[in-house]
């Protein structure tokens, strides 16, 4: 690891401190750079060095590669990890840094740019022979895209070519309103992506979501850490994962693993990345898209394999070769990620706002939070609403839901409305406990998920604010205690 | 002395009253016998009729957020005297369409006076990257519209009014 002698963190929230933690059990020196309003966040409090950024809006200031350049100049980083989001799977990044002399702990500029069209991307992997849906691509002719699209068969899927994460996506069911929505989704994709080309797939009626963790180094060597499944998702983002998937049978999980990485051999991937299929609930799978970057849930597979896998990043980046084979890689246990966000799952997941108040996380055998926030900090809509990741580790899925499930019941929020409560009943729902799940169960079950309070909650909820309303109880005091009795009397 | 307690688009009205020293709160047409003792900072026990919960509370100058049985709950205090005297409640029949969270104008739809019916599009906004439809309420005239294509709004920024209906 000597050619990495300091690493700039280019993020924020959790997977800064997530980030950081790995440099500095390495004994590496790291640099978390921040926003303004970020100068509370526990990455900046734990970083040895910080180095402050300015932007046009927060965002905007991490997203300003001329930033990253100068903090690696001033601080004499020679690294830098992008985190995910961000710049992390932006290619003319990872030049700008190249010709800077600066290592990007990534894969190369080729590569991000190859894999990071969903176009190309597909297009490259059809012709070596893995599997894709039935698709249409605008730019092979824009004149016929309506038409092509109508071809692939509804219902069809449109999303932006350069998109992600779920921006400017929409499913059309059938033909009526296809040019317009065809419209809709080139606008989204040219304010999101400044891109406005779409792409259309067919749109596989309840699919499964399921990702395979790959790697690769700089000599050769190709692995996969197994898979993830991702099928819970609000608004296509992921907010629950696990590993492994309950609806993988062994030689299914071994043909699709072996796909991910046949699919990083071909392209000489190095680092950490994932490749993302969708799952048909017929058993067949389909090459989804791959993320050139460490994924938001790495921590699961993390949890049932035992690799640090920033750590593994980092000797990729420095030019090592990995110094274990795939058979090296087992997976043990069951582990549940749990994405924390502030918002209100019973308000149509509008972000929520405020102040943390309170704050105390759960603790116990197998569990893991990866927070990037701490009381007494402010929430906005200046970032994503991603408050933190709770992971759990057991010995078998059951015994994991479960412990998931008190750790949520456990984990503290005050002041800002969470999804916490709203993930234990998701994590309760029977069909989520026999694995029977897909992209769009949140959707379907809504009205299942809704919270409810019981005559005796409520009893207790309304019994605690009047208690700890100061101004309430003093102004009851004030009553001499002769009348009040006779008060009570009257009742 | 009332309260008014909200959670989420439910209201409670209660009634503290102390009475030889102990709490009691009426809730509609029943009345608790309550106490709270503070464990550690901002940890309570909560008694109801001789039952017990533990409860983890933070209170700033609108809600109280209570922790408790393993989930929080957010309640918004209202005193009823200031409610009066704050004339925030009727306001005719006329409707406001209120920004449910902050975002962007990406078309506007209808102008002031247009005769609308319920369902139609008024305004086409953007919020977390995702685009949604104001549409109308009900049936009426458009009475304001606050915004242009292009603009950003806070949340609970009046977007669209439609005139108050006559009786």
């Amino acid at each position: 690891m000597q050619k990495i002698k300091k690493v700039l963190i280019a993020n924020r929230g959790e997977i800064a401190l997530r980030i950081l933690r790995t440099l500095k059990a390495a004994g590496i020196p790291g640099v978390v750079m921040y926003h303004r309003v970020d100068r509370g966040a526990p990455a900046v409090r734990e970083a040895e060095e910080t180095y402050l950024i300015e932007g046009e809006t927060p965002v905007a200031a991490y997203l300003d590669i001329e930033n990253i350049l100068a903090a690696c100049r001033t601080t004499g980083a020679n690294a830098v990890h992008p985190g995910y989001g961000f710049l992390a799977e932006n290619a003319p990044f990872a030049k700008a840094l190249a010709e800077a002399d600066v290592i990007f702990i990534g894969p190369t500029a080729d590569v991000i740019e190859l894999m990071g069209d969903k176009v190309s991307a597909r297009k490259f992997v059809e012709a070596r022979g893995f599997p894709v849906a039935p698709s249409a691509i605008e730019e092979d002719d824009p004149a016929t895209f309506v038409e092509r699209v109508a071809k692939v068969g509804f219902p069809v899927l449109i999303k932006p070519a350069a998109g992600g994460g779920g921006k400017g996506m929409r499913v059309v069911y059938d033909g009526a309103n296809l040019a317009e929505e065809v419209e809709r989704g080139r606008r989204e994709g040219e304010r999101y992506f400044a891109d406005g080309r779409l792409f259309a797939e067919r749109f596989i009626e309840n699919p499964r979501h399921i990702e395979v963790q790959v790697f690769g180094d700089q000599h050769g060597n190709y692995v996969h850490f197994w898979e993830r499944e991702c099928s819970i998702q609000r608004r296509f983002q992921k907010i629950i994962e696990e590993t492994p998937s309950p609806a993988l049978s062994p030689e299914q999980r071994q043909e699709i693993c072996t796909a991910a990485v046949g699919i990083a051999e071909a392209v000489g991937y190095q680092g950490a990345g994932t490749v993302e299929f969708i799952y048909a609930p017929t058993g067949e799978f389909y090459f989804l898209e791959m993320n050139t970057r460490l994924q938001v849930e790495h921590p699961v597979t993390e949890m049932v394999t035992g690799y640090d896998l920033v750590y593994e990043q980092l000797r990729v980046a420095a030019g090592e070769a990995l110094n274990y084979t795939q058979a090296d890689i087992t997976q043990t246990g069951h582990s549940i990620e749990c994405r924390i966000c502030a918002e209100d799952a019973d308000a149509d997941f509008a972000p929520a706002i405020g102040k943390l108040l309170k704050v105390r996380e759960p603790v116990g055998p197998g569990i893991r939070v990866d927070s990037g926030v701490i009381e007494g900090q402010d929430v906005t809509t200046a970032f994503d609403p991603m408050l933190s990741k709770l992971i759990v580790y057991a010995r078998d899925r059951q015994q994991c839901i479960t412990r998931t499930q008190q750790a949520l019941r456990d984990y503290v929020l005050l002041g800002v409305t969470t999804n916490t409560a709203y993930l234990d009943k998701i994590l309760s729902h029977s069909d989520f406990i026999s694995g029977d799940v897909h992209t769009g169960f949140l959707a379907e079950q809504a009205d299942v998920l809704k919270q409810n309070l019981s005559q005796d909650t409520l009893d207790f909820l309304l019994s605690a604010a009047a208690l700890t309303d100061e101004q309430l109880c003093n102004a009851v005091a004030e009553i001499p205690e002769l009348y009040a009795a006779m008060g009570h009397w009257r009742n | 002395m009332k309260r008014e307690f909200v959670i989420g688009s439910e209201s409670y009205d209660v009634l503290l009253n102390k009475a030889l020293g102990e709490y009691h709160l009426d809730v509609g047409d029943r009345q608790l016998a309550i106490q709270a003792e503070e464990i550690g900072s901002g940890e309570y026990f909560i008694y109801v009729d001789g039952r017990k919960q533990r409860a983890f509370v933070a209170v700033d100058d609108e809600n109280t957020y209570i922790h408790m049985e393993g989930k929080a709950v957010t309640i918004q205090r209202i005193d009823p005297f200031e409610k009066i005297m704050g004339g925030d409640g009727a306001d005719g029949s006329g409707s406001s369409l209120l920004a449910p969270m902050p975002g962007t104008v990406i078309s506007v739809n209808c102008e002031p006076g247009q005769q609308v019916s319920e369902g139609d599009v008024l305004m086409v906004i953007e919020s977390m990257k995702l685009e949604t439809t104001v549409a109308a309420p009900r049936e009426g005239i458009v009475e304001q519209v606050n915004f242009s294509a292009g603009d950003t709004f806070d949340q609970k920024a009046l977007l669209v009014s439609l005139q108050a209906e006559e009786e």
